[in-house]
């Protein structure tokens, strides 16, 4: 097997994981039941080791993918002069913690299509060894304990470590295939695929469409802020409402490159942000179930610093970070699971929290007392701390610095303290707390503004910018149209971007991140970027820029961290960090362009 | 489905190789076997002979997989029509829906009878045979109509 290129992937998911499909019918990461649970095809990070489980036309030809339009449910088609074949994947939606099943309907649209399905798991990323039995049901692989069941109505015929069939189905029929946990082997409900699939592709679709008509943006790019709100929704796990990062690990920000990374896990950061653009579409109840899963770490917390970076999505904090022994995606070694960066230092997660603690307050249900007592405490430690240097939000693994972007945030956190206790009458250090942010401001002021180079810096005392400092007009720190602001802004465009495309530093200028090799543009700044021109006035620019960031998705509007030199997708995908500042971006783009939500 | 050219191979195995997966003791592997043997398709005397054998498997659904598979090497065989009919009134719904599905995706024509037992499988107590034999019907009715496929 090859290496498809990342961006040649669609996602389902069921909000307890995902599924990556490629656009040749090969399903390539899946981790099941959760998203952070061991994997159980994952060809995408070792071709030969990992896994897949392949449902494709035997016939060459042309393949293209679509998502059933606001929904999460994807069609792969295969084109070719003897026929139109489809396959429709999706997760279905069921509620609660029950079985985790993958449903793919085959069928032929136009012509006599011939299929092959090849069924190939490898549990717990190679480690684990399985059995298989056929069945009348079709296969059940068992890996010490772990079951999976491969419902088909063809039968499977043993291969490898799995199974595949052929098949041809004549024009307009279909035939459904079903892998799903199996927790009783007397299950008797698993036999008729076909009707089950078609029920749960009903109601998938629905449960998807009703949870997009509450989206309550209409402006500009819509088709794009929907399936960014649908992408972030695949990456929210039901059960606690926290919000992954990504749903993959160590695909490379470098191809052949060491920055390869888990995301399967929850950072108060991006989990904060996307909290942000759920708000501001209209998604309350998301919000409102982050906040309670925000509630429970902030409870569960009495260390210093009050609150870890990241957590698992079930709120532990145990992420040991270990490599794996596999190839790696083309050869970008190592691959990782678990994330050692959780035990840095990143302070701008203060303020990232708070500043969606106060849109939360306003826009979706005023925060208890109980809640404001941990927040405060978390304030309290702040205005003892923010002058620590630490790792900043790129995590850097070369050692801590005053990161500028940390210190802005520090005063977003305590900014955002006073706000809540003036406007809600919450009692507070006030005068404490504002002396603080007070303080901050001005050191910021002093210390991270360059006034040779024109512009704010990467940390206090560096000559080196940085894309993070992009989001000062968006927080309110300073204003769009400061000078500071307007020349920092015409210093970023020149040096920190290539084609539109932002990145987020100069490698090897400013503060070692602690690894080799190089990385593409941020996909996030680049959307800031176009955040900060809309605010500065620079609106047709910053349209330009936007407009031309779109034609950078995917086939299906999906973005990875990353963009490389030929707009390839690099890094973890989908991520939620780019779908949620697309999202703000277009918001505040359209509404600058005289729209409105 | 007789016009087709056979296939070499299934999967990678020849109809040897799977003739002799025939008289398994596994009822899987026999089911497996004579669909292979369906799909390559060779209309030989061995591969006949082995699915006529198949028809009286002891096992219902060795016998519907084979029953499909010989109407596809042979699709006026009067025997794999009786013997899908037949499975059409098994104890077990899933023999019964499989039967209802294997009888219109083997009948190239609407024939009467293939209907009229599709049409008595309407008000079968399981749901999936139900389903399975509606879709049948439809799926016949657009060969009746020559309707063009989509």
């Amino acid at each position: 097997m090859a290496y498809p290129p990342i961006e040649h992937h669609g996602v389902i998911g069921d909000m307890y994981t995902t599924a990556l499909v490629s656009t040749d019918g090969t399903i390539d990461w899946c981790c099941l039941p959760h998203f952070d649970s061991p994997s159980l095809f994952a060809s995408i990070l070792d071709d030969r080791r990992g896994g897949y489980f392949r449902l494709a036309s035997v016939d060459e030809g042309r393949n293209q993918q679509m998502y059933l339009p606001d929904t999460n449910v994807l069609i792969t088609r295969f084109l070719s002069e003897h026929g139109v074949g489809e396959v429709v994947d999706f997760m279905p939606v069921q509620g609660g913690d029950k079985t985790h099943q993958i449903v793919r309907v085959a069928r032929a649209v136009r012509g006599r299509v011939t299929f092959r399905l090849d069924c190939q798991p490898s549990m717990d990323f190679g480690r684990q060894p399985h059995e298989f039995v056929l069945d009348g049901r079709g296969a059940v692989f068992d890996a010490g304990g772990t079951r999976f069941a491969l419902i088909s109505r063809f039968p499977l015929s043993p291969r490898e470590t799995g199974v595949a069939t052929e098949f041809t189905l004549d024009p307009g029929e279909s035939t459904t295939v079903i892998l799903r946990q199996v927790e009783d082997e007397r299950e008797t409900d698993l036999l008729e695929a076909r009707l089950a699939g078609e029920a749960l592709l009903q109601d998938t679709v629905r449960y998807w469409r009703n949870w997009l008509g509450r989206c309550n943006y209409s402006g500009r790019w819509r088709e794009m802020v929907h399936r960014s709100a649908l992408v972030l929704k695949l990456l929210t796990y039901e059960p606690t409402g926290a919000i992954v990062a990504a749903p993959t690990t160590s695909l490379p920000e470098e191809i052949g490159g060491v920055r390869n990374w888990d995301y399967r896990y929850t950072w108060i950061r991006d989990a904060s942000l996307t909290l942000h653009a759920f708000l501001r579409l209209g998604f309350t109840d998301e919000a409102a179930r982050f906040m309670e899963w925000l509630e429970d770490r902030a409870r569960n917390s009495a260390g210093d610093p009050p609150l870890q970076i990241m957590y698992r999505i079930d709120g532990g904090e145990e992420l040991i970070e270990q490599t794996l022994d596999l190839d790696g995606y083309r050869g970008s070694r190592p691959v990782r699971v678990g994330n050692g960066a959780a035990q840095q230092l990143q302070l701008d997660v203060y303020g990232e929290l708070m500043d969606s603690v106060y849109l939360y307050d306003q826009y979706g249900s005023p925060l208890s007392y109980d809640l404001w007592v941990h927040l405060r405490r978390m304030i309290d430690w702040l205005c003892a701390n923010w002058e620590h240097d630490d790792e900043g939000i790129w995590e850097v693994r070369g050692g801590r610095r005053p990161f500028t972007y940390s210190k802005v945030q520090c005063w977003v956190a305590l900014d955002r303290a006073l706000r809540l206790a003036t406007e809600r009458g919450l009692p507070l250090d006030v005068s404490r707390v504002q002396q603080e942010r007070d303080r901050i401001y001005e050191t910021v002021m002093e210390k991270a503004y360059d006034r040779q180079l024109g512009a704010f810096v990467q940390f206090f005392g560096s000559d080196a910018l940085d894309a993070s400092n992009l989001i000062m007009p968006l927080v309110g720190f300073c204003s769009p149209t400061d000078p500071r602001m307007l020349s920092t802004l015409d210093r970023t465009v020149v040096e920190l971007m290539s084609d539109s495309l932002v990145y987020r530093y100069r490698e090897g200028v400013g503060a070692d991140d602690g690894l080799t090799g190089s990385e593409g543009t941020f996909n996030m700044c680049t959307y800031w970027l176009v955040q900060a021109l809309t605010r500065a006035g620079r609106v047709e620019e910053a349209r330009f820029l936007f407009e031309k960031m779109l034609t950078y998705a995917n086939h299906l509007g999906l973005y990875a961290e990353e963009i490389g030199p030929v707009g390839e997708a690099l890094g973890n995908f989908p991520q939620a960090f780019t779908h949620l500042a697309l999202i703000t971006a277009a918001l505040d783009l359209d509404a600058a362009l005289g729209g409105g939500q | 489905m007789s016009d087709e050219q056979p296939l070499a191979t299934y999967l990678d195995g020849t109809s040897a190789e799977w003739l002799r997966l025939v008289d398994s003791a596994d009822p899987v592997e026999r089911r497996l076997a004579v669909y292979a043997l369906g799909e390559i398709g060779r209309h030989d005397g061995e591969t006949v002979t082995a699915l006529r054998e198949r028809l009286k498997d002891p096992v219902s659904f060795v016998r519907v997989w084979a029953a499909a598979a010989l109407r596809r090497i042979e699709p006026r065989s009067k025997e794999a029509l009786a013997t899908l009919v037949a499975a059409t009134r098994d104890e077990q719904h899933f023999v019964r829906s499989l039967a209802a599905w294997m009888l219109a995706r083997t009948t190239s024509e609407a024939a009467e009878e293939v209907i009229e037992t599709l049409t008595g499988m309407l008000d079968d107590r399981d749901a999936s045979v139900r389903a399975e034999a509606t879709a049948a019907i439809e799926r016949l009715q657009r060969l009746e109509r020559g309707v063009p496929t989509s």
